[in-house]
């Protein structure tokens, strides 16, 4: 029994960790050169997140409201263990396609749950200490704590991801269920994965701005009001205060014992009705008389459509890929209620330096291409089957890439230079700059991938999530935003015309567009015709 | 229509897996291509359909070599590959026509032979459904489907009968033998000896990478059965390459 436990819980986190790399042989060399590309992403995140919080931590102390930090960074841990809860879920438990071949074997349903649960657990859990960690040394760094807050904190973290586990569950179940009722099953699970992602966004951003109604609202008060205003939505993340900040123990026994007694609730009831439960998981396949086609497509329009139909076939897929449209929509609609057009021309000219690399962030963070040679699995060597030029095949990759971004990138960029009455050379550089990120992280991503790709997946999940060339994109296109926008800002404030920084900021996000675009003739097509599968 | 030319294949890490073949299927030949499984019939498959590099000998289809001008001699072929995988998030209807789409089929055409073979192979009603619920059975027959839509001069094909019922095998049969008729050639894998010799009219047999013997099924296999003769070339030491 404990034997098959960890034998399961062994490969289902191996399956969802670096599985995808061909090794028939089962070379010990190349399950660590697979292993060591997830380790490297997951550092590199952790270093940026690290950088980051350290930014924030400093910025925190000259307020004087560092207090706030480490509940901050844990309601974040929460938050993010919820949304990729939601696709772990689906992948491991209700939608798992392993499911019949492990219902199969001389195995109790409750080991198998119990393994995969603990693997979800796993998996949040580095992104957990990934985040965590790093908040508790800058804050002791800072503060120096009585030795308290460290037993709490490091003794509480390995339990926050337990009650986001456990909503996400369930609501990833009665999306599963809604869902299976539909004939295009996956694409409504897509849809109700937007409305659910759209709600957690927009509530956090009610509690958020309802908490910073003053004008010179500090950003600590303003995260303060935030974390006071949930933790009377979500009382553990108010006990993991109390605990960890005041050195609280009922209310670190009630964090331990209610997250627990959630998690523990999740792995009975999955484990004792499982079987039973998951037949109101399995899409009801309807058999349909097809309808013809009365027109052909291009070979380019043909290879978009089905890319396009990849994408809209999983949801973890679709929101991994897409989440920078979703998150570039929820920025332009933030700037654009606040309307800070009213404030003044300089407010208009600062807001016209930060505008385009807060756009271009989440531009860049649009991955699809990062992993669209890898998600072609075991269908590649079809792919390659087929009469069409390598080089056609990763431009429709691009082109479907721009498709998405380009209308929301435009859309957006207009709507916000008009709300907030940017210059003219602001308005040129909200919509040029994010449309050049946009297209530069495309190429990248689409070179990483047809460098790093894997093809022996089971699960989308270990690709869209877990995935080498889409941390590099995303966290690249990241880095190239902030630190540009920072010099930027600096070079406003040391009394350099608006004009100039940003027709020099625009002119150097083209020429890196047209210099990737040269990098891709040179190098896609030689490195797309290497691959053997 | 299909020329190996001292073609030989190694994999990274030094597996040779295919050395010096040498190979002749005329139009109108249904030639069956038998093997121990890892005897190297699955890469020369691939490689002749483009899905493999090469770096020794070539491969000629219709005249144009697959290394000169890939496109060209893809445009000529349909690959059936051993085990169907196919776009699981499409459904059935749109795989063909995203196939069609690709090979330039109109969608009159298109449309006709789609309705035409569906209903032969009895998966009309399926569709309009998501290939990921099909059956193994299921896929394949959509894969066969989708390498006929184009009309093909070269049909190339690993083990295309595994998983497939017996209706649709003894239809699978009937295809190739009109398409063979009609001057296109026929160039698959198998395992299944009785049916090779049944049906094909050459047969080459590989093992360890290097041909044992091609030629004339009669001329192979003479008054015994091809079981016999695969199982006495299989023990011999190494391959001895001829022509029966």
């Amino acid at each position: 029994m404990k034997r098959n436990f960890w034998n399961l819980y062994k490969a289902q986190l191996s399956m969802m960790l670096w599985a995808g790399k061909k090794n028939p042989k089962n070379k010990k060399r190349v399950k660590a050169r697979s292993a060591s590309g997830t380790i490297v992403a997951w550092v590199i995140a952790g270093v940026l997140i690290a950088l980051y919080e350290y930014i924030f931590m400093s910025m925190l102390y000259v307020e004087g409201n560092t207090a706030v930090f480490p509940p901050l960074v844990a309601m974040f841990a929460m938050f993010l263990t919820l949304l990729t809860s939601v696709s772990y879920a689906k992948a491991l438990l209700f939608e798992a396609k392993d499911h019949d071949m492990l219902f199969a074997l001389p195995i109790p349903g409750r080991t198998i749950v119990a393994a995969k649960l603990l693997t979800m657990y796993t998996l949040d859990s580095i992104l957990n200490i990934v985040m965590l960690v790093p908040c508790a040394i800058f804050y002791g760094i800072f503060e120096r704590p009585h030795i308290s807050f460290y037993i709490y904190y490091f003794i509480l973290m390995l339990f926050v991801s337990l009650i986001p586990i456990l909503i996400a569950s369930i609501i990833s179940a009665l999306m599963s269920i809604i869902a299976s009722h539909f004939r295009h099953a996956q694409f409504v699970t897509v849809i109700l994965y937007v409305i659910f992602l759209c709600g957690v966004m927009g509530f956090s951003m009610t509690v958020g701005s309802s908490a910073g109604g003053n004008e010179d609202v500090l950003v600590g008060a303003m995260f303060e009001g935030m974390l006071s205003g949930l933790s009377s939505i979500y009382p553990p993340l108010a006990w993991f205060k109390e605990a960890t900040m005041e050195g609280s123990l009922s209310s670190a026994l009630l964090f331990v014992g209610v997250s627990l007694l959630a998690f523990s609730i999740v792995a009975l009831v999955f484990g004792k009705f499982y079987g039973k439960i998951h037949e109101l998981f399995r899409p009801r396949a309807v058999r349909r008389k097809y309808k013809s086609s009365e027109k052909s497509s291009g070979i380019m329009l043909a290879l978009m459509k089905k890319d396009m139909k990849r994408l809209f076939s999983s949801a973890t897929i679709f929101m991994n890929q897409l989440i920078g449209l979703l998150m570039l929509v929820v920025f332009a609609v933030m700037f654009s209620i606040q309307n800070f057009g009213a404030e003044g021309e300089e407010v208009a000219e600062l807001f016209s330096i930060m505008f385009p690399f807060i756009f271009a962030m989440a531009a860049a963070m649009v991955n699809d291409t990062s992993t669209s040679i890898s998600l072609e699995g075991k269908t590649f060597p079809l792919l390659k089957s087929l009469p069409v030029l390598p080089k056609e095949i990763l431009r429709s990759k691009l082109y479907l890439h721009m498709a998405f971004c380009a209308p929301v990138i435009l859309v957006c960029g207009i709507a916000v230079s008009i709300v907030n009455g940017l210059p003219i050379i602001g308005a040129i550089a909200t919509v040029v700059i994010p449309l050049c990120y946009a297209y530069s992280a495309g190429v990248v991503g689409l070179l990483i991938n047809l460098k790093k790709y894997k093809f022996d997946w089971t699960s989308e999940v270990t690709i869209a999530k877990n995935n080498l060339p889409m941390v590099l994109t995303m966290l690249g296109g990241m880095v190239l935003s902030i630190e540009p926008m920072v010099i930027a800002l600096g070079l406003y404030f040391a009394g350099l015309p608006l004009a100039a920084i940003l027709g020099a900021c625009t002119a150097l996000a083209v020429i890196f567009a047209v210099v990737m675009t040269l990098l891709m003739n040179a190098l896609g097509e030689k490195w797309f015709l290497k691959i053997e599968y | 229509m299909l020329r190996f030319c001292d073609f030989s294949k190694t994999y990274k890490g030094g597996k040779r897996a295919v050395d010096s073949l040498s190979l002749h299927v005329e139009a109108g030949d249904l030639y069956g291509f038998i093997g121990h499984n890892g005897a190297g019939k699955t890469t020369s498959l691939k490689a002749a359909c483009g899905i493999l590099d090469f770096e020794e000998g070539n491969i000629f289809i219709g005249g144009i070599s697959v290394k000169d001008d890939p496109m060209a001699t893809k445009k000529m072929i349909a690959y059936i590959p051993d085990n169907p995988d196919l776009y699981e998030f499409m459904t059935g209807i749109a795989y063909l026509n995203f196939i069609g789409d690709v090979y330039g089929v109109p969608a009159k055409e298109r449309n006709e032979r789609i309705g035409k073979y569906a209903d032969m192979f009895e998966i009309s009603a399926d569709l309009g459904t998501q290939i990921a619920s099909y059956s193994h059975g299921m896929k394949q027959k959509l894969a066969i489907i989708s390498a006929l839509i184009h009309k093909p001069k070269l049909l190339i094909l690993d083990e295309p009968f595994v998983g497939l019922d017996p209706k649709a095998s003894h239809l699978l049969k009937q295809v190739f033998a009109e398409m063979c008729a009609e001057g296109s050639a026929i160039f698959f894998s198998t395992h299944v000896l009785e049916v090779a010799q049944k049906l094909c009219n050459k047969i080459a047999i590989i093992k360890g990478g290097k041909l044992v013997v091609s030629g004339k099924t009669e001329e192979i296999v003479g008054d015994g059965s091809l079981e016999e003769v695969f199982l006495e070339l299989a023990d011999m030491e190494g391959g001895e390459a001829g022509e029966a």
